[in-house]
């Protein structure tokens, strides 16, 4: 039986769509730090914004309209990600800096890490728990 | 002969009757078999909360019908094509799950990690705009602790696009106002208020509101009564059947119908016992017809 060609394969994974992430997902992950600016503070309503999403054509992995639910996983992961490359991106503090070194430092807690604060920090709503965590399931009727 | 004749035609063939004309009628029947209810005047009807989502908190004391409540509820709600987060936040409390699947409960039964998971439900709620049916449970703490920390509760719950429902139910016992009165005081008084006097937990050889007369007259009770609350009466089944539907794991309406859960080999009721529910059921439509909006859709 003949083998397909190295080349072939590469072509075919090459053909397939881009990792995992839906059209939503790509589009929260390019326009992150607009969307965040404008959530910043907010309670957002993610009924609304899955309505919005919707009419742009950025659909679920299943290419239908995300759910407000499937919108609001897809922009705590975007967040995620987002934050942990940055944080990879970043230069490490060198400690023998004079800015490293002139603050009184809080004492730190066994088993705790901490670090500055910078602007591209978690905001606070980003607590929240994943969201895909706390699914609270719909009833049904045995 | 002739004359025979003549003197036969002159009687009048019908004699008239006695005038009643003006006669008071004489009250017949036999004696009635169930205290007839006092005439009440009816409250208005519920505030409207058609097609809204909407968070029922079903609150009372333990055996004060919650569930039987919350079961009835979702009858319904399933009836009409609704659907509802069904949830009961005393874990040791499992009979709204032999009804519905997927019914949410918290992790454990300690009193903070139960108003965290209680306070995490209303924010799924809120954000994904989904309707929600909570049993607080007999000895529940997690809604007085949660408005101890937002007594505004209810005008957040509004704010975030969920109308926030207080099912109250009541026995006579002049104690079962506890909640009412604590949450009342506490500032938690949504608009969609129901006070629910359970009438199976009544002396049913006396009238229901000489059985609810402390609970009816007390001040907690008028007060709740004078902003705007609405008190329903919830019918009393018979305890024999309700006993038989609540062993055999019945939907009441499977209970009316004699029909069995799929699935499941039961004996279905009686005729009899079916026609018990059956009027049951007209008077649950008929008694909480005022607040029919407030079940999920």
């Amino acid at each position: 039986m003949a083998r397909p060609e190295t080349d072939e394969v590469l072509a075919a994974i090459d053909r397939l769509p881009t990792g995992s992430r839906t059209p939503l997902s790509r589009w929260m992950r390019e326009h992150h730090d607009a969307l965040r600016e404008r959530l910043q503070g907010k309670q957002p309503d993610w009924t609304a914004l899955a309505k919005i999403f919707a009419s742009a054509g950025l659909t679920d992995r299943s290419g239908k309209p995300a759910s407000p639910g499937t919108a609001r996983a897809a922009w705590w992961r975007t967040r995620k990600a987002v934050e942990a490359a940055r944080a990879s991106a970043r230069p490490p503090v060198d400690p023998s800096s004079s800015a490293a070194t002139s603050v009184a430092r809080p004492a730190i807690r066994p088993g705790r890490q901490s670090r500055p604060v910078t602007p591209a920090d978690p905001l606070p709503e980003d607590d929240d728990p994943p969201p895909d965590k706390p699914a609270f399931r719909i009833g049904k009727l045995r | 002969m002739a004359q025979k004749l003549k003197t036969a035609t002159t009687l009048p063939l019908f004699r008239k009757g006695p005038d009643l004309d003006g006669e008071e009628e004489t009250p017949v029947g036999l004696p009635p078999a169930l205290v007839p209810s006092q005439a009440v005047e009816r409250p208005p009807a519920g505030v409207d909360l058609t097609g809204r989502p909407k968070v029922l908190l079903a609150i009372g004391p333990g055996r004060s019908g919650k569930t039987t409540l919350l079961r009835w509820a979702a009858e319904m709600t399933a009836n009409q094509g609704g659907q509802a987060i069904y949830a009961a936040a005393d874990p040791q409390n499992r009979s709204l799950k032999a009804y519905v699947d997927d019914v949410e409960e918290p992790p454990t039964n300690d009193a903070a990690a139960v108003t965290r998971w209680l306070d995490r439900l209303l924010r799924f709620a809120m954000e994904e705009k989904t309707s929600a049916l909570i049993d607080l449970g007999g000895g529940d703490t997690s809604l007085g602790r949660l408005l101890a920390e937002m007594p505004d509760l209810a005008t957040v719950l509004e704010a975030g696009g969920l109308a926030p429902v207080a099912l109250y139910t009541l026995g006579p016992r002049v104690d079962d106002l506890a909640s009412l009165a604590s949450f009342e005081a506490a500032g938690f008084r949504p608009a969609a208020t129901a006070l629910i006097l359970n009438e199976g937990l009544a002396d049913p050889t006396v009238p229901r509101e000489e059985s609810f007369a402390r609970i009816l007259r007390h001040s907690a009770f008028r007060a709740a009564v004078e902003r705007g609350a609405t008190m329903i009466w919830l019918p009393r089944l018979e305890p024999s059947v309700a006993a038989e539907i609540e062993a055999k794991r019945l939907h009441f309406m499977q209970a009316r119908d004699g029909q069995s859960p799929e699935g499941r080999r039961v004996t279905p009721l009686g005729l009899l016992d079916r026609s018990r529910v059956r009027r049951w059921l007209d008077l649950m439509a008929t008694e909480l017809g005022p607040v029919q909006s407030w079940l999920p859709t």
